[in-house]
């Protein structure tokens, strides 16, 4: 038999590189990206346009106008039709997605190697010439609407939703970027047709390759596709506030709700910040991974949830810090102190050095399994270019986590944890809401999110 | 081509290995047949729950201290239960393979649960039923289709189990599901990624082949009744869209019927030009429709779902689902609609075999049902063979001539009794 009583000795954790990759600028100045791959026959390329819904702030309202836009790409151009376009895709066997986020746009397609050029020269196609004919905008909008009523239908996105809400009052980070349902019904072809003029410009997009390919010949296409320059785009700045609103408590009615969904938390940091790794590796400690001290206490030793996480949103301008999770609605006060005490345990208490070691450990060896497809590789460097981030983060990634120290992080955590601002938001059976939570603060609820 | 390796240890363990050293990590999966089907009728969603326990500490790993190790040696863990199996997984770098391997096969070695592990995930697993099921939208569809469609076998409950059942698990119930179950023989041990088959071989001896191999005949017999007539019903939800489901029963997964049914759901809805998008999406009727084809082990299930936009009524979609569902029944699919699938079938397996995780989970799959792990190199080219006689006969078989399940999603107050 063996003797199983003695843990096998660990081997050291082999150091990895961020995978090459070659920059090209075209002649317009366009950024492109080429991470080769040829272990598969396939390709994807991913367009990122450095605009998303912080942007719809500046359209009269028009909250899902980024959204609508970039979903709007495949249906129609100067020279096809929709119909057109979504057959040669799907005879092709290419697979697309296209969307908005709060700083970004995007259009990816992947499909195999031997249809990449035809497939390139379509999405370029779209990137540059979309005319978004009336008919398909008004289906979209319809569909999107659709799906945005029955979202309201989720307790998580109900808490998420007003924490979101509630945090960035007033900013253009305050919107869903899939907008409201009303907030899409208003939208016009114009609005439409403006925010593409403004915004897929040349100087605005960045483009990532990956798999395998001809560089010289995507070149080659890419110079004749993008050779015109957009109209200069106005930089539109916005001054964020530099403290957290109002704490409190909020209640969402969802009166046949069978659990509490919660959202708890407060203002962070944008991806930008020289602390974002700090706040990176007190986030994993904290409520990042499956032992951290949140999913730990809530799930495994109290039994509350299925899970819980936590995490700082760094977006461009501005972030946010918030833990997440759906608990027994009977339990939802004593979840909200456990929450309070550990984000305190954790500011009063320094980590042992143990724990410490643990989530380093926890970062480098799972940090190659986020660098195994090429998908995943594209999306970190045309990040790290959305953000301004320093070109070599990745590959300075795993040495700035392995030198933090305890220090670090008790102060990380009395910096960027303040349970004094939180703002905890539920959705839920008011009643039972009510009574768990009104210990907490100036309780308000809320009918319906928008 | 994924290459890959087998071998049998001498406890007649299975081992399939496959080396793809991109990363320096390694995919140790265990995956075991046995699933919610197996379970006795008043003992539902024991596998499931099971499931839980195996992360829970065991001879040598204390209590709580198994996903600590892991995490603080660079690896992360998961796994998954369906009616037929129930699969692991845990990622190592692939300097720590031994101690995977050591966490892995000590939760096998002898019973790892012990009570108050038992007390905490019954409550865990009844907050993921109330998460997953109860407090979703649709979260009832797996409940409501399946008793439906096997009104006789173990298909008939929901993987997660009955409230009342799990809440009455004792310690002696699951010591019996482990023993019976958790045996060498009834499991196959994959490991893929940076990994060296010798050394692979000799780790997994050591741990995995000195464990003991049960006795206890595993009654796999699949026996239902034909379903007499088609049904319709309206389920009350929480929700304020409503929505139409049309299920079939058909092949189990793995036949010629199988991958024709596969083809035919790929060519109806994917991609934008798809005749489902076109006729439900495009036309405003629909925000999300497709149909989908889920194998089992002893049937498959076929699903045509249809959400309804805002102002569209179910008689809106009812007549064109089944106008999509009869035309092919009575004219198969048109040549570039085959093209179109078999392309994008053969685009999705390079994304499939990118992932080391996902690849062990696929060579898991096909050792464990069909004892053929070459499948995963084989299927993209079954799909190839089929002509519009074959698919329109199959259609005909299985959505023209059967008996099916509808599901009429309405916005109601969805009862809170269980």
């Amino acid at each position: 038999m063996t003797d199983r009583s003695k843990m096998p000795v660990s081997g050291f954790m082999k150091d990895v590189q961020f995978p090459e990759y070659r920059e090209h600028v075209l002649a317009n100045g366009m950024k492109v990206f080429f991470v080769k791959d040829d272990k598969f026959p396939v390709t994807t390329c991913r367009f990122l346009v450095k605009s998303g819904s912080y942007f719809d702030f500046f359209s009269n309202g028009r909250a899902g106008l980024a959204t609508v836009t970039a979903e709007m790409l495949n249906r129609g151009t100067r020279g096809k039709t929709y119909n057109k376009i979504a057959e040669t895709i799907d005879y092709n066997g290419a697979l697309m997605s296209n969307g908005a986020g709060y700083d970004a746009s995007f259009l990816s397609l992947s499909c195999l190697k031997k249809n990449f050029t035809d497939m390139f020269g379509l999405v370029s196609e779209m990137m540059t010439e979309s005319v978004f004919p009336e008919e398909e905008l008004s289906q979209k909008k319809s569909q999107l609407i659709s799906s945005l009523i029955s979202l309201q239908d989720e307790g998580a996105y109900l808490a998420e939703r007003a924490f979101l809400s509630i945090l960035y009052r007033g900013t253009p980070y305050e919107m869903d970027p899939d907008g409201y349902p009303d907030s899409v019904k208003g939208i016009t072809r114009d609005d439409v047709t403006a925010f593409a003029r403004e915004n897929y410009t040349s100087e605005n997009m960045i483009l990532g390759i990956v798999g395998d390919f001809d560089e010289k010949e995507i070149i080659k296409s890419a110079e004749n596709k993008f050779s015109r320059n957009g109209d200069d785009k106005s930089v539109r700045r916005y001054e964020f506030p530099n403290k957290s609103p109002k704490p409190g408590v909020y209640i969402i009615k969802k009166k046949d709700a069978f659990q509490a969904s919660l959202q708890i938390g407060h203002a962070g940091i944008k991806r930008g910040h020289p602390d974002y790794i700090k706040t990176h590796f007190l986030n994993t400690l904290f409520g990042g991974m499956f032992t951290s001290r949140i999913n730990k206490n809530l799930r495994e030793v109290n039994g509350l949830t299925y899970g819980a996480r936590t995490s700082f949103n760094c977006k461009k301008y501005a972030g946010d810090f918030s833990i997440e999770t759906e608990v027994n609605e009977d339990k939802t006060g004593f979840a909200v102190e456990e929450i309070i005490k550990e984000m305190n345990l954790m500011r009063d208490v320094p980590v042992q050095e143990e724990e410490l070691t643990s989530a380093k450990n926890y970062i480098t060896g799972n940090f190659p399994l986020q660098l195994e497809t090429s998908n995943n590789v594209a999306g970190k460097l045309l990040s790290l270019e959305l953000y301004g981030a320093d070109r070599d983060f990745y590959n300075h990634y795993i040495s700035s986590v392995n030198a933090l120290t305890v220090d670090d992080i008790t102060e990380t955590a009395q910096k960027y944890f303040r349970p004094e601002e939180l703002i905890i938001t539920a959705a839920g059976n008011p009643g039972i809401l009510k009574k768990q939570l009104g210990k907490f603060g100036v309780t308000e609820i809320i009918d319906k999110v928008k | 081509m994924v290459e890959f390796r087998e071998h049998i240890l001498s406890n007649g363990l299975r081992l399939v290995m496959s080396r793809q050293a991109a990363i320096p990590n390694v995919i140790i999966n265990t995956s075991f047949h046995v699933g919610s089907r197996n379970e006795e009728p008043d003992k539902t969603g024991i596998s499931h729950l099971f499931e839980h326990l195996m992360f829970t500490g065991s001879k040598n790993v204390p209590q709580g201290m198994f996903d600590e190790i892991l995490n603080s040696n660079g690896g992360e863990s998961n796994a998954f239960t369906t009616q037929d199996y129930t699969s692991y997984y845990l990622s190592v770098p692939s300097s720590r393979i031994e101690l995977g391997m050591w966490l892995d096969s000590d939760r096998l070695a002898e019973f790892p649960v012990n009570k108050e592990s038992l007390e905490i995930q019954k409550k865990v697993v009844l907050e993921e039923k109330k998460q997953v099921h109860d407090n979703a939208p649709f979260g009832s569809l797996e409940l409501e289709s399946f008793k439906r469609l096997f009104p006789k076998s173990g298909y008939r409950w929901p993987i997660i189990g009955e409230e009342k059942h799990i809440k009455n698990f004792k310690l002696s119930d699951i010591k019996e599901f482990f023993e019976r179950f958790y045996i060498p023989s009834n499991l196959v041990l994959t490991v893929t990624g940076d990994i060296d088959y010798d050394e692979a071989i000799k780790l997994a001896e050591k741990y995995y082949g000195d464990i003991r191999n049960g006795h206890a005949a595993i009654d796999r017999t699949y026996d239902e009744v034909p379903i007499e007539k088609s049904t319709e019903e309206t389920i009350k939800d929480n929700i304020t869209l409503p929505a139409r489901f049309l299920f079939y029963r058909v092949s189990e997964a793995g036949t010629d019927d199988y991958y024709i049914l596969r083809l035919i759901s790929a060519a109806l809805s994917s991609g934008e030009s798809s005749r489902i998008y076109r006729a439900l999406v495009s036309s405003g009727i629909s925000s999300e429709a497709y149909t989908y084809l889920s194998g089992m082990e002893k049937a498959s299930v076929f699903t045509f779902n249809c959400f309804l936009n805002e102002g569209k009524t179910l008689d809106d979609a009812a007549g064109i689902m089944d106008d999509i569902l009869n035309d092919v029944s009575e004219n198969g699919l048109k040549e570039e609609e085959i093209v179109k699938s078999v392309n994008k079938v053969e685009t999705s397996y390079y994304f499939r075999i990118q992932s080391s995780m996902r690849l062990a989970d696929s060579l898991a799959y096909y050792k464990l049902f069909f004892n053929d792990c070459d499948m995963i190199n084989k299927e993209t080219g079954r799909y190839k063979i089929f002509d519009n006689d074959i698919i329109k006969r199959t259609a005909g078989k299985y959505i023209k001539n059967n008996r099916r399940v509808t599901l009429n999603y309405v916005p109601g107050r969805k009862g809170r009794s269980h």
